[in-house]
């Protein structure tokens, strides 16, 4: 039982580590993109700003990931606005 | 994980804290002496510890540069020159030389440092990397590819920016403890003065760490270079870094017009102002164009002005930097926080003095790590039980790293002023000095880690910093002796000396400190034979026997 | 003088810091005795006096090098004051009182040569 236990929460945290250094990675690089898209100023800028504020995105998403009171909740909380947000770079990609 | 959010955020805090804090502390001891790295060069290149002593008008020193130029680098399609500022006294100039016959690409590119006040060229320093090794160390490392070395050091400064922002939501008594430090109190005191170097320069460690990131940001996140350009890299840095073009030679030649009015022009137009760096194209051609670009000065943003010349006329062509767009300007200013390249000795002294406390703070954390595993390892090790693998490995790890680094670093100087100055390759032997010392600690570390083990290399990194000034009275013309006490100068090299004494004297009082904490628990563990049980002698114990009574 | 400027800076952060340490309970009992807390009139007045020093300091800090580098300016001395007044209230907790007033006296001065110099 104890290391059934030992190993659930070993699996938990590798889970959260996984979620949190590559889904916080995709969530930042997504969100970066489409303020890089989206900001109402001259391209340039526009990809300056975001890029300059997406580690802010990152260690946010970091923070989110291990405070979620379980893993199901981490991935959610990682997984549902990278989709969001990835859709809309894909439709403003598109459209310009 | 069903703790609160502050225990979630002190679980985050303590893993990516300890993961990677070995690796920060290179970076942070290596980002911290970059401060000075033009100050530890020129310590590091005796030979041009005269030609600091003489200064001249940066004017002077550029036309002295030009005549040697003219004369030794005819023909060069690029001149560079540097002029001599708070940071270099020579004013330095380089050329590519033509590529040899059947190469492409720009051939080796040469680069001399020149007595600002003769032109001439100084009598070649000993081949050294000087401080430019230890500021590329901090973001290249060394024996990989840049790239790599850049990740590793990208992804340690977010388990970094992870750990700064875990950390200050799980302090729950972050204005209760402000200014609290507890000594003699083992593991208390580790956690005291972890958290006062933590806090009291917060601003900074959040402001290095996030603006390392910034430096190379393009690298880490070109998500929306990509979605925005489409991976056309060459339209975006047009539109972010707007260069002046660069004309083809015409085959005509015409005589390079003088550079001291183009100057005057370039300080008009700013509106005063320093030279930084002046670039010539096609000298001596009809086509040549001369770019001078502005000192950053006392400004915090990076990005630099420049004025571009008809090198034929004189006459001003074009400006860029002058009015950058906000975003320019945050993304300039978050790097020149970074560099800190505008600050003035005093504030540089206290970015310095912040950089240390960074270091200190890494150190205390991994070392309070330790102790607390020890002490709760108490109960096992009181039965006969051995210690676990991962609080031996990063007991091995500290030593390694807390009480090798000072000894690697000295080891570097030694090296400079050891090895004989015309020797091949003397630049990579210099830098294996700093690579094969800190390697041998880092072993005998790992393999015993014992507190006598700590006393002895601290001790011997002590030392080697100590014996830096009087190592100078043999090798060099510039010892203290002479820079001090004849107030000969020149300053930064006085400075490195002092540093040197005060920081090896530091080392050496912590071993005192030590021994005196070894020898004074002993009565305490005779008078209580019968009321614990014996606990075995591993050294790092007698600071957790300590809190324990 | 710039001299004058930043050690006149320094000393208002040092005993601004100094102020707010002993309006709480720690400093306060390192101070005065074990057990000793503050009532709430001098807990009000060092806390106002601790804020209007370090406010002192911005402003000293800015008028030395503007308002960009004059922030960062003022951050690192208040940094450097603060390690200072941790070390004092470690090691001499007695004289923490007896040295913010110095420090106060001492910046009055240094300030007064710099503004007029």
């Amino acid at each position: 039982m104890k290391s059934n236990e030992g190993l659930r929460y070993r699996m938990g945290v590798a889970s959260r580590a996984v979620a949190a250094i590559l889904g916080g990675y995709a969530l930042a690089a997504v969100s970066t993109a489409l303020m890089a898209l989206a900001l109402p100023m001259a391209r340039a800028d526009a990809v300056l700003t975001a890029t300059l504020l997406s580690f802010t995105v990152y260690v946010c998403a970091v923070i989110w990931v291990f405070a979620a009171r379980d893993a199901l909740r981490a991935w959610l909380g990682i997984g549902a606005p990278t989709l969001l947000l990835g859709l809309g770079v894909m439709a403003l990609r598109g459209a310009a | 994980m069903k703790e609160g959010f502050r225990q979630s955020m002190a679980w985050l805090h303590t893993w990516s804290g300890l993961l990677v804090c070995w690796v920060l502390l290179l970076v942070f001891t290596a980002g911290t002496s970059a401060y000075y790295r033009d100050e530890i060069s020129l310590w590091m290149k005796p030979e041009l510890h005269e030609a600091a002593a003489s200064p001249v008008p940066n004017t002077v020193a550029i036309e002295n540069a030009i005549r040697m130029l003219e004369k030794d680098a005819a023909g060069v399609s690029r001149w560079f020159i540097n002029a001599p500022s708070d940071r270099n006294p020579a004013v330095s100039v380089g050329w590519s030389l033509p590529p040899a016959p059947g190469e492409k690409g720009r051939g080796k590119f040469v680069r001399h440092e020149l007595n600002p006040a003769t032109g001439v060229p100084l009598a070649e320093p000993r081949e050294t990397r000087g401080g430019e090794f230890l500021y590329r160390l901090h973001y290249d490392l060394h024996y990989m590819p840049a790239k790599w070395a850049r990740w590793i050091v990208g992804f340690c400064a977010m388990f970094m920016l992870a750990a700064i922002v875990s950390g200050v939501i799980t302090h729950k008594r972050i204005f209760k403890d402000f200014f609290t430090f507890r000594p003699k109190k083992g593991q208390r005191s580790w956690l005291d003065a972890h958290n006062a170097l933590a806090v009291l320069a917060l601003p900074y460690h959040l402001m290095i760490t996030y603006t390392g990131l910034v430096t190379l940001m393009f690298m880490y996140m070109p998500a929306g270079v990509d979605a925005v350009y489409k991976g056309d890299q060459k339209a975006f840095q047009a539109d972010v870094f707007p260069a002046a073009e660069n004309k083809k030679p015409a085959g005509k030649p015409a005589p390079l017009a003088p550079l001291g009015p183009m100057i005057l022009q370039a300080q008009k137009h700013w509106g005063g102002g320093e030279v930084d760096r002046i670039t010539v194209n096609n000298a001596g051609d009809a086509n040549a164009t001369v770019n001078i670009s502005r000192q950053q000065g006392q400004k915090l943003s990076y990005l630099r002005q420049a004025v571009q010349f008809d090198g034929v006329t004189g006459a001003m062509t074009s400006t860029t930097g002058d009015t950058p767009s906000g975003a320019a300007e945050s993304r300039g200013v978050l790097m020149g926080l970074h560099l800190a390249s505008f600050a003035d000795p005093l504030l540089r002294f206290l970015f310095f003095l912040c950089g240390m406390a960074g270091c200190a703070m890494v150190a205390t954390g991994a070392l309070l790590w330790a102790v607390k595993k020890r002490q709760e390892a108490a109960k096992v090790l009181a039965k006969g039980g051995k210690v676990g693998f991962g609080l031996r490995l990063v007991e091995g790890l500290n030593l390694g790293a807390i009480g090798g680094l000072p000894i690697a670093y000295a080891a570097y100087f030694w090296g400079n002023r050891l090895l004989p100055v015309g020797m091949e390759k003397r630049i990579d032997a210099e830098i294996s000095w700093f690579f094969i010392a800190w390697g041998v600690a880092t072993v005998i570390g790992l393999v015993r880690p014992t507190r006598g083990m700590w006393q002895i290399m601290l001790g011997i990194g002590g030392a080697m910093f100590m014996a830096l000034p009087l190592l100078n009275v043999f090798t060099t013309h510039s010892h203290l002796g002479i820079t001090l006490l004849q107030g000969k100068g020149p300053w930064p090299v006085v400075g490195f000396d002092l540093f040197a004494l005060v920081f090896g004297f530091f080392l050496l009082y912590a071993v005192r400190h030590l021994q005196k904490k070894k020898s004074a628990l002993k009565p305490v563990a005779k008078a209580r034979p019968q009321a614990k049980p014996t606990v075995p002698t591993v050294d790092s114990d007698e600071l957790v026997t300590r809190e324990a009574t | 003088m710039t001299g004058f400027g930043f050690v006149t800076s320094l000393a208002l952060a040092y005993a601004g810091w100094t102020a707010l340490s002993i309006g709480m309970d720690r400093h306060y009992a390192d101070i005065h005795g074990r057990g000793k807390e503050p009532d709430q009139k001098t807990r009000n007045v060092c806390r106002l006096m601790g804020t209007i020093a370090l406010l002192l300091t911005f402003a000293v800090s800015v008028r030395l090098q503007g308002w960009t580098v004059g922030s960062v300016l003022c951050l690192g001395t208040m940094t450097a004051g603060a390690l200072m007044l941790v070390l004092l209230l470690t090691y001499a907790p007695q004289r923490a009182i007896g040295f913010g007033k110095l420090a106060g006296i001492a910046a009055v001065i240094l300030g007064v040569v710099w503004l007029a110099w």
